[in-house]
């Protein structure tokens, strides 16, 4: 599900959709629902919200981004 | 001939004939009784329904045996109530054709109802409807003879003890394999779930893969799956549709645990048939070995696709 494989398209893999993720976070904080909107004009294939979520558990559970008080994402590496 | 494995032309028989209804499933069942008669030796006459065909919807003259059939349109008719009715009716009238008005062979030694329920059982019948119908019109007529009320998709208990050569006699004659098999992704969903009820108790192992790859010709080539390459190939298209099924669970984030163990469970098997068998002979024998006895009722081809599916991704049979 991470990875790619051969019975999963790159296109569809967490590994590469949490890659779309961080390049919409940029260096900001972002509301889910903006970021929502920003993965479903960057993601060429059909993502439901579903596999969205899983994108934003698989990152924040490695550490990759992190949330404010007020549920504005960001990326954990690149503070403001 | 080339002969495939015997389970999955079971299935394709059966599916053949429970997936017609109404006249067409009378059709198809008649020429399956015509096969079946023809090949132990006795003559099965067919009754043309037009014009009403004296509650006979076909006979064996020479043992005085009726077939009467009942395949609804909408499948959620064939209730108890309904199925006892056809029961009475057909019966009833044969009776009244054979011991009153002296038609056909003037006796009855045994009728059976064909039963199209589907994918469905046998439904529960607690009030013993049917042996009540059956005593009724035994004791208004004076006689005795059998009478069995048989669902179709049952036929394969009697399939499964058969020849093969019967086996592919019916399948020709059925031209099963002209039978479009087209098949859904929420086909291809509820197939998996219920082959999971079936892994339940089975120990998988996750075998160890890479990623190369060969071309598909080549590798049929490779494993002197010559006489199977017409079958493979006509597969593709099935084999698409697994990869499509595997696109919507990816983007929809459903979990695939369901069918990672069953593509490990068809490695597995593979890999213990490799070591006594091989080519032709060990694609016919995993089929065998992965279809169990309630699968035969369900679409074959969605099993023949993903083991294709797996066969063209490299995970099963040589690459090198």
């Amino acid at each position: 599900m991470i990875l790619p494989n051969k019975y999963i398209e790159p296109s569809q893999s967490l590994f590469y959709l949490g890659a779309i993720t961080l390049n919409i976070i940029e260096r900001k904080r972002i509301s889910l629902v903006d970021l929502w909107i920003g993965f479903k004009k960057n993601t060429k294939e059909k993502i439901s919200y579903t596999r969205f979520l899983q994108t934003l558990v698989y990152l924040y559970g490695t550490g990759i981004i992190s949330y404010t008080k007020e549920g504005e994402i960001y990326n954990e590496n690149i503070k403001n | 001939m080339v002969v495939y494995s015997k389970r999955i032309m079971i299935s394709n028989i059966i599916n053949a004939i429970i997936s017609t209804t109404e006249m067409k499933f009378q059709q198809t069942f008649v020429s399956f009784l015509e096969v079946v008669c023809k090949y132990n030796g006795l003559k099965f006459e067919k009754v043309q329904p037009a014009n009403g065909d004296s509650k006979n919807d076909g006979w064996i003259p020479e043992k005085n045996i009726y077939f009467g059939m009942y395949s609804p349109n909408d499948p959620n008719i064939s209730q108890i109530k309904s199925i006892n009715k056809k029961l009475y009716d057909d019966l009833g009238g044969l009776c009244e054709h054979v011991y009153v008005k002296g038609e056909w062979g003037k006796e009855i030694n045994k009728f059976y109802l064909i039963v199209n329920t589907h994918d469905k059982d046998f439904p529960a019948d607690p009030d013993r409807m049917i042996d009540q119908t059956i005593k009724e019109i035994k004791e208004k007529y004076k006689k005795e003879f059998v009478v069995e009320v048989i669902i179709a998709k049952d036929i394969k208990h009697f399939l499964l003890d058969s020849d093969i050569e019967l086996i592919e006699k019916i399948s020709n004659y059925l031209d099963v394999y002209n039978i479009e098999q087209e098949f859904s992704i929420p086909e291809v969903v509820n197939f998996i779930d219920e082959y999971m009820k079936y892994l339940a108790t089975k120990k998988i192992e996750i075998p160890s893969t890479d990623y190369s790859r060969i071309k598909v010709e080549d590798k049929i080539k490779l494993n002197n799956l010559d006489e199977r390459h017409d079958k493979i190939l006509n597969l593709i298209d099935a084999s698409d549709k697994i990869d499509k099924y595997l696109e919507f669970v990816n983007s929809e984030g459903i979990d695939m645990s369901n069918y990672e163990n069953l593509k490990n469970f068809i490695i597995q098997k593979y890999t213990h048939l490799t070591i006594n068998y091989s080519g032709n002979e060990l694609y016919d024998k995993l089929l065998d070995e992965l279809i169990y006895d309630s699968m035969m009722d369900s679409r074959a081809v969605i099993l023949e696709a993903i083991v294709v599916n797996i066969f063209i991704k490299c995970d099963i049979f040589q690459k090198e």
